[in-house]
């Protein structure tokens, strides 16, 4: 470890984007299994679960990064996450890893990243030589207007 | 002499305060019952009080007990029928009971409350000079033990009631326990003994005698601690010792009815001992009695009881027997059947039963994949029950309005007495439930709310009297489930709020600014009191000025995601509504199905269901332009394809994972583009628009409140009752749905909104139109109607009101033929005939069609059919008719929708002007009724439209009646005191500026002429709910707008009478 502030933070991939996601916020991951599709909604918006008891809404990160739908692979997970007193989820592609990365080592997203995409981030990190994007967690789970 | 957190005491406590809660609010009823009050509920309140006495006694709680016993003795000779129940004792009782709730919340504050100003009166009440005979009554009779130390002081009256009433008995023993040997060694609690007491004898009461427990000295962890029981029972000595499980020597029969009566030696003082020398308790059950020696004032016992009996002794059949002859079996069982149960507790098991759900749902996927009948079973069977236990929490959370409701007999009355007024108040709905947590959260704004009606709306007796009022105020307060909520309503027939001196109040706040109050309207003005920092009252009254204002009420109601709305008229009174969301209260619901989802619809939504078989589908099923109808006896419905609207045709879901795929998405808003216009019409096409539809179609029959439509669903499931569920900001803004549940299942289900449904799709339409008119229009409110569109040529457009339509035919064009001069139709086995506007307006001829519509209408009894050309359109349509220009036979009006000008086609004109011999004139049919009754012949109509006005205004003149126009209930109200002699009726709409229809149906019927008066509402607004109000406010009739043959009809029939 480095001389900086240390992070846990969970790898997901959405296409071909490696994000990385706080662990502190993320209360849980589940199988896509059960979700209720909700129609004449948003786009983004896949459906809702019954996570115990409590309706979370499940929002299509693929639809958000405006890539394409791989069809199913069977990797696919919810990452749910607080937002505000309520509860969403994330439809990801796949959850990889939880690794350590250190505060030092993060850097500025770069300015030539996709404008569409770009406030999604808030920096990158080079691992393992990939590049991770860290999310801007607010904005991923904003209610499009 | 207890533990403040004895479980037992705590226990105590709380059953002490529902006692008191019930015994309020039983109070009231009490009261209003007069003269004759109800026994079982007299002798509720008694038990009550006499609960909270035997435990207050049994803790030592010397006020509590004292003041109990003294409000016993009252309620004692009440019950006895030496008092008569009245305001004074009832108010004296209250006051005691609210002392005796302050202590058992905060027992350590009752060493602070002076309880003698009750006791006092009570005491005064049972002394009273409206005691009816009895000088015995106030006689008292100290029990003592051996030692002289007084055990109780009971009043002689007790005594005897104690052997009278039920539960009670000849017998009146005194029992001693010892705290520690007899009780607790046992295993038991003194709760528990007195509960005992309670259910099987009458408990007369308890003492524990705390002097006898000794020093620390003498302690030694152990002392002797004296609990004495005083109970009248059927149960001879030798059963009471078995009942009581302690040696006979610590029983003494005080008293034995049958062989002497206390009336007839009145003593103030017993002295106690033993009924016998220790002896008995034998293990079995037979026990020996010996012949008692010593007894109350020495008498002897007759020689029945001293002979020595043998008896067996089968306990549960005392417990029955007794328990049946008592007819206390009620309070035994509501002691024993709740419990209290921390709120967040519930949540608890709530959510854990929801992951128990989730696994359940797990373990039967993955049992499907073993091969063992056992297992299967087992998880079967825990499938059912975790279901049922999921529900079964969601139920225990279900709360009644009433817990709040029945607090507020109590509030009206202290205030209206201690304002001077006189009100009653109404209460209905009080079984409707609610999450526990919007009960408790609404009990605080509607008690301020209530306070407010009592203080600022309703008037003193003198003012009412003198503006023609009952002097006794009304407020009515009602909760009911409507439209899938649950709606509160307070209404109170008081002062009312002006609106304009509540405008200049919020401009001299700064709340609003000159011009702003210039463009609101009055009801706007009046939703100021909302407003933080706004208060009506001139001066800060002790009732409702406390600092809180209606901004809080508000905001309260807001908090559980209340809406509420207010309604007032300047000397009429004031309504304010609460609309309360389904969240979180359980509803019962049908589940339906629509591709692979499932659907909840509440119930209260739920009309009929309807289910069209193939070969009826082509019959029964209309496509109107884009829109389809179904025939649904006689009527035209219109539906709403829920797949349709909910773009789920677009949307693959895959089976197994659940997962969606996107073929391609089509926003909702685009329903009306072409691309989605083409794809209708394709469908329609290959379905077949007139026919073959190969599978029978599903209809659910809505009603939104005021709407009726149906929605076409792949199948229909079963009802469920379902919970409601938030749902998350990213669905906030699709209006479909009213929240989510989830099924037994563990699946989540959308709840639809059936009056969102209803506005995103059949009323759609209107929004469009409305913009257009309303910018024209400004903000006059219209009413709204189903309108029929066709063609008639490529360049005119015609309307007729939907309610006048029974069917449409389409018929080729060479259907027709002519009778006589006249063109007419098969149809339905007999002949239609047909007309066309051109023969009887000057319209252009209608264009040459392969096939023609044909609309069937009714005009006494006869169907005819109108021949128009394509059929547009069906429109809710709320703009302005103008009923003036374009007028002529045949077209009563014209409007403008979608830029184009629209001819409203009257046909019933139409078909008196083409069919004169066909269709007596009105003024003939009632011309001999007219001379019998002769004189009276005078209708009020008050209608705001114009248009319609001059409508019905017509209609009436042609039935042969005198019309007095007003534009306006206050008017109406006016012109009706001033021709009340000449008016034999009262036709009126509802929705009208100033005074609505209901409130001058409400002044009309307070008049003396105007008791008995028919009142005909006209009015657009259908459905049960809003007839039901009018009926409540005194309709004679509730008619829908435009129906002219059934005004005509009624109009006949009622003035006939």
């Amino acid at each position: 470890m480095g001389n900086g502030v240390s992070r846990d933070i969970v790898l997901f991939s959405v296409g071909d984007i490696t994000c990385g996601i706080d662990i502190c916020s993320v209360h849980e991951i589940k199988r896509t299994t059960g979700i209720t599709v909700v129609y004449g909604v948003s786009d983004d918006v896949s459906g809702v679960i019954n996570l115990r008891g409590q309706i979370v809404t499940v929002l299509d990160m693929r639809k958000r990064f405006s890539s394409i739908a791989e069809g199913i692979t069977g990797e696919e997970r919810i990452i749910v996450v607080p937002f505000g007193a309520e509860a969403v989820g994330l439809l990801v592609d796949s959850v990889e890893d939880a690794i350590v990365i250190e505060q030092d080592k993060i850097l500025p997203v770069p300015p030539n990243i996709d404008a569409k995409l770009g406030h999604f981030f808030t920096a990158v990190y080079q691992w393992e030589g990939r590049i991770i994007s860290l999310v801007n967690l607010a904005e991923l789970v904003s209610v499009e207007s | 002499m207890h533990d403040e957190n004895d479980e037992v005491y705590l226990l105590f406590l709380e059953e002490s305060q529902e006692h008191l809660e019930d015994i309020e609010s039983d109070l009231l009823e009490l009261e209003g019952q007069g003269s004759a009050p109800n026994e079982n509920l007299l002798n509720k309140v008694f038990r009550a009080v006499h609960t909270v006495k035997g435990g207050s006694g049994f803790f030592g709680l010397t006020k509590i007990q004292s003041l109990a016993h003294a409000m016993e003795n009252v309620l004692g000779m009440v019950r006895g029928g030496s008092l008569q129940l009245n305001s004074h004792i009832i108010s004296v009782l209250l006051e005691g009971s609210d002392l005796l709730r302050r202590m058992v919340l905060q027992p350590e504050i009752t060493d602070l409350l002076d309880i003698t100003s009750p006791i006092e009166s009570c005491q005064k009440i049972v002394d009273g000079d409206d005691v009816i005979g009895d000088a015995f009554n106030s006689e008292t009779v100290e029990i003592k033990d051996p030692s002289g130390l007084v055990l109780f002081t009971v009043s002689q009256n007790d005594l005897v009631t104690a052997q009278e009433v039920d539960g009670g008995g000849n017998y009146i023993y005194l029992v001693k326990y010892d705290l520690y040997k007899d009780i607790e060694d046992k295993g038991r609690t003194p709760q528990q003994v007195v509960k005992e007491y309670l259910q099987l004898t009458y408990f007369i009461d308890s003492y524990t005698d705390f002097s006898q427990i000794g020093t620390l000295d003498t302690l030694d962890g152990r002392g002797n601690l004296p609990f004495y029981v005083l109970c009248a029972t059927v149960m001879d000595p030798l059963i009471m010792g078995e009942f009581s499980g302690i040696d006979s020597c610590n029983i003494s029969l005080l008293y034995d009815r049958r062989i002497t009566s206390f009336a007839d030696d009145v003593s103030s003082m017993v002295i106690v001992e033993p009924l016998h020398e220790p002896v008995l308790a034998h293990e079995n059950s037979v026990v020996n009695i010996p012949s008692p020696q010593h007894t109350v004032r020495a008498e002897s016992f007759g020689s029945s009881r001293s002979a020595v009996q043998t008896l067996v002794i089968q306990p549960s059949k005392i417990d029955d027997s007794n328990s049946d002859s008592s007819g206390d079996k009620k309070s035994s069982k509501d002691s024993s059947s709740s419990v209290r149960i921390a709120l967040n507790q519930l949540e608890h098991l709530m959510s854990l039963a929801g992951e128990l759900v989730l696994i359940r749902n797990e373990l039967l996927q993955k049992v499907q994949k073993v091969d063992s009948t056992e297992i299967r079973d087992a998880a079967q069977r825990v499938d059912t029950i975790t279901s049922e236990l999921q529900e079964a929490i969601m139920v225990t959370r279900m709360q009644s309005v009433g817990v709040i409701f029945s607090k507020f007999r109590r509030v009206v009355r202290d205030l209206t007495s201690s304002l001077g007024k006189e009100i009653d108040l109404t209460i209905d709905g009080e079984d409707v439930e609610l999450d526990r947590s919007i009960v408790e959260t609404i009990g605080d704004p509607l008690t301020h709310m209530i306070r407010n009606s009592i203080d600022h709306g309703i008037e003193l007796p003198h003012i009412r009297r003198a503006v023609g009022k009952p002097e006794s105020g009304h407020i009515k307060l009602k909760a009911l489930h409507q439209a899938g909520y649950v709606i509160i309503s307070l209404q109170d027939d008081g002062a009312g709020i002006d609106h304009e001196k509540v405008g200049r109040k919020a401009i001299e706040k700064g709340l609003i600014t000159e011009e702003q109050y210039n463009t609101m309207s009055q009801k706007e003005l009046v939703r100021l009191v909302f407003k933080p920092g706004f208060s009506t009252a001139e001066v800060v009254t002790d009732l409702s000025g406390r600092g809180v204002g209606m901004d809080v009420v508000l905001s309260s109601f807001t908090r559980v995601g209340g809406v509420v709305d207010i309604d007032s008229a300047v000397g009429v009174g004031t309504q304010i509504t609460i609309k309360l969301p389904l969240t979180l209260a359980i509803i019962p619901s049908l589940l339906l199905k629509v591709g692979e989802e499932r659907f909840a619809i509440p119930q209260v939504n739920l009309v009929e269901l309807v289910r069209i078989r193939p070969e009826m589908v082509q019959e029964r099923l209309e496509w109107v332009g884009n829109a389809a109808v179904l025939r649904l006896r006689g009527k035209l419905l219109p539906l709403v394809r829920l797949s349709e609207l909910l773009g789920m045709e677009n949307r693959f879901v895959h089976p197994e994972s659940g997962e969606e795929l996107v073929c391609r998405r089509e926003n909702i808003a685009d329903r009306r583009s072409p691309q989605f216009g083409e794809t209708i019409d394709e469908r329609q096409l290959r379905t077949g628009r007139r026919s073959s539809v190969s599978s029978a179609v599903n209809i659910a029959v809505l009603s939104s409140g005021e709407e009726t439509y149906g929605v076409i669903v792949d199948s229909l499931l079963d009802s469920e009752e379902i919970v409601v569920k938030p749902l998350g900001r990213h669905l906030k803004s699709c209006p479909f749905y009213a929240g989510a549940t989830i099924l037994g299942d563990g699946h989540v289900a959308m709840i639809l909104d059936v009056t969102a449904i209803y506005e995103q799709s059949i009323a759609r339409s209107i929004s469009e139109h409305v913009t257009e008119t309303n910018d024209s229009q400004s903000s006059i409110q219209h009413e709204s109607h189903a309108l029929l569109l066709f063609r008639n040529n490529t360049k005119e457009q015609i309307a007729i009101p939907m309610v006048l339509v029974t069917r449409i035919e389409k018929v080729p064009s060479g259907s027709f033929f002519m009778v006589g001069n006249r063109r007419a139709m098969h149809y339905r086995g007999d002949t239609l005939i047909v007309l066309a506007l051109q023969d009887c307006a000057t319209v252009g001829i209608l264009d040459e069609y392969a096939f023609y519509n044909v609309v069937v209408f009714n005009v006494n009894g006869h169907e005819y059919g109108l021949m128009v050309g394509e059929v547009d359109d069906i429109v809710t349509f709320t703009g302005e008719i103008d009923g003036e220009s374009y007028v002529q036979p045949g077209i009563m009006g014209t409007f403008i929708l979608d830029k184009e000008i629209r001819l409203l086609v009257d046909i019933y004109r139409i078909a008196k002007t083409l069919l004169p011999d066909l269709i007596p004139s009105e003024v003939a049919s009632i011309s001999g009724t007219s001379m019998d009754t002769g004189n009276i012949r005078k209708i009020l109509l008050v209608e705001d439209s114009k248009f319609f006005l001059h409508q019905i205004e017509g209609v009436l003149k042609e039935l042969g009646y005198e019309v007095i126009l007003a534009e306006n209930g206050e008017e109406g109200l006016r012109a009706f005191k001033e021709y009340r002699s000449e008016i034999a009726m009262v036709v009126t709409d509802i929705e009208m500026p100033i005074m609505d229809g209901l409130s001058m149906t409400r002044e009309i019927r307070k008049t003396e002429k105007g008791h008995d008066l028919p009142i005909v509402v006209i009015s657009s607004l259908s459905g049960e709910v809003a007839e039901k109000e009018g009926f409540d406010a005194g309709v004679t009739e509730y008619l829908t707008k435009m129906d002219r043959e059934q005004i005509s009809e009624t109009c006949r029939r009622l003035m006939k009478k």
